[in-house]
């Protein structure tokens, strides 16, 4: 059975969730499992042993914070030597930009944003969403592996499997040929949930009747540990940043809770949104098309349910303080 | 100066698809510029505005009816309109697509190539970086905010990532792809329009950017669709009933925590 390597992800040191996801994904695909991780520090990060995988191949860099031009022909050398079937890397800002780079440079087949997948035939099929999740494919590789994947993040199971020891192999990459290199990264505000990633996603669209109803929206996630979501129509108004948007021309989410916020239910909002675990909508028109795919819906001004919701959800956490 | 963007046709984003004997059923459905690359076009002409000595390309590998989306690329300001039609498009992976565009766009030498993250149809999200691989060029991905400067040959963008904005430096000519946010797209004037039929709207086959029909055949798609549905209905919900919204909430929590056990 084959050789499979994934592209390790961390943040602040600390292992994403989707690496253990990744970590999981490469055993059903293969019995050699190794890792493949970036950092310009060369710190591994904590709980390393936790992904089961008992090679690590770490790259390192000088004069720069990324550099995907350069990654990508270090890592073509060594998947030219290694012969991995499958690199999966995370749907996520950098496994997008350097899967789609690896594929391009060495000319291999390439499947992105995958949900599932099965064994048939002694080959793989995998499960893919298109038109943002309108439509449902399947896919196969007809091409000779290597094949690159990339891994929707909240789907696969992040179970821990730990290996007593791992064999780190260090190579240093050297930007200063790159001609597009990150110098900086502007941090975000500490505190904030990432939406691909969050458990509980809290999304606010017209009905909030004006910008400031965000406030509420930010306040709630705070104090619950939620992303804040919105629809297209108050991003292209301008009420707050595209980089919440939800729908198709944003971002697809799949929390565990989905809670919608005077938000009618365009189509292209609810292909983004419709694999949530539990979808809630808050919207004092009991006419809007969000309640015929919600669980559970309040008609209901939304102003006096997000308040109570956050205080009632702390109280069932045994957090009264809210 | 040359500016080259890239763009495609996909289905409406409003619109419904359905999948009818093993294949999406397109009936009705209006095609527009993907989103995406709408954003790409827009900042190619605020280029344009702002200095005199340019010329801004759109390109599209497409069918023969794209034509009247690219007539409105036009209308918006781009110089000139290439459409590569092919009918085995369908076969072609975005490698493959960007094969074709290396063809079209390596003549044309442009300082900046400029196209969207992704399609919204199949999303891949390959073919700008499949393009700046096939020329040869560095891309910038995800970009909400570009600053070139030409004197310099140079530029600074800024791209979105988990951990906050990437502040991009890097040399021209590159490939840059463009998120939702780079800019506000404007809408064609009546001017505009009146004028984009006055310009060049070139349609070539394949053999006329100088691909064979055996060059063709290594293009074939690397993957391969094996089955289409649609995605499974969510079943029906219910609205929480109660006296006050106090009451509503107290039954939505005690709902979320005992029967669909989220929280």
């Amino acid at each position: 059975m084959g050789k499979i390597f994934f592209f390790i992800e961390a943040k602040d040191g600390e292992l994403k969730k989707i690496s253990y996801e990744l970590a999981n994904v490469a055993r059903q695909l293969g019995e050699e499992v190794c890792g493949i991780f970036f950092s310009p520090s060369a710190s591994i990060p904590e709980g390393i042993n936790g992904l089961g995988a008992s090679r690590i191949f770490s790259f390192t860099a000088q004069h720069g914070i990324y550099a995907c031009e350069v990654i990508a022909l270090e890592l073509v050398k060594l998947i030219e030597m290694e012969k991995p079937d499958f690199i999966l890397f995370g749907q996520t800002p950098m496994g997008r930009d350097l899967s789609a780079r690896l594929s391009a440079t060495l000319g291999i087949g390439y499947l992105n944003d995958i949900t599932g997948l099965r064994k048939q035939n002694g080959g793989f099929i995998f499960t893919k969403p298109l038109y943002a999740g309108k439509i449902i494919s399947e896919f196969v590789f007809t091409s000779p592996s290597p094949s690159v994947i990339t891994v929707r993040p909240n789907i696969f199971n992040a179970d821990v499997q730990s290996v007593s020891e791992v064999n780190v192999d260090t190579r240093e990459v050297n930007f200063s040929s790159a001609r597009a290199i990150v110098k900086e990264i502007i941090a975000k505000p500490v505190g904030m949930v990432d939406l691909k990633e969050a458990d509980i996603i809290i999304s606010g669209g017209r009905g909030l009747g004006d910008p400031k109803g965000f406030d509420v929206l930010f306040d709630f996630a705070k104090a619950v540990g939620a992303a804040v979501g919105a629809s297209r129509a108050v991003v292209d108004s301008g009420w707050i940043d595209h980089s919440h948007q939800v729908g198709q021309t944003g971002k697809t989410v799949n929390p565990s809770l989905y809670i919608a916020c005077g938000i009618s239910g365009a189509i292209q909002h609810l292909a983004g949104m419709r694999t949530s675990k539990c979808i809630v909508a808050i919207n004092n028109n009991p006419t809007a098309p969000i309640f015929k795919i919600a669980d559970y819906g309040i008609v209901g001004d939304l102003y006096e349910v997000i308040p109570l919701l956050k205080r009632e959800l702390l109280k069932i956490r045994g957090n009264p303080q809210g | 100066m040359n500016i080259a963007v890239i763009v495609k046709e996909v289905p409406d984003t409003e619109a419904r698809l359905s999948v009818k004997d093993g294949e999406i059923d397109f009936g009705g459905v209006g095609y527009v510029i993907n989103p995406f690359d709408d954003y790409a076009l827009e900042e190619a002409l605020r280029i344009k505005d702002a200095k005199n000595d340019v010329f801004v390309y759109v390109v599209m590998v497409g069918r023969e009816s794209a034509t009247k989306n690219l007539l409105n690329c036009l209308a918006l300001g781009a110089d000139e309109a290439i459409l590569v039609t092919e009918l085995s498009i369908e076969n072609l992976d975005p490698h493959a697509i960007a094969k074709v565009l290396a063809n079209v766009i390596n003549p044309i030498s442009p300082q900046i190539i400029f196209a969207g993250k992704q399609g919204v149809d199949y999303d891949w999200g390959l073919t700008g970086i499949a393009l700046s691989v096939e020329l040869g060029l560095p891309h910038v991905g995800v970009v909400k905010k570009f600053e070139p400067n030409f004197a310099e040959g140079t530029f600074r963008a800024f791209s979105e990532s988990d951990e906050g904005d990437l502040l991009y430096e890097g040399k021209l000519p590159a490939v840059v792809t463009a998120e939702k946010g780079l800019n506000e797209p404007r809408y064609a004037s009546l001017k505009g329009i009146m004028g984009a039929k006055k310009k060049p709207l070139k349609q070539l086959s394949f053999m006329e950017i100088g691909l064979s029909q055996d060059t063709l055949g290594s293009f074939l798609s690397k993957v391969k669709i094996v089955s289409l549905s649609e995605p499974p209905e969510r079943k029906p919900g219910r609205i929480i009933e109660g006296e006050t919204i106090e009451e509503k909430v107290v039954g939505l929590v005690k709902a979320l925590h005992e029967e669909a056990k989220v929280i």
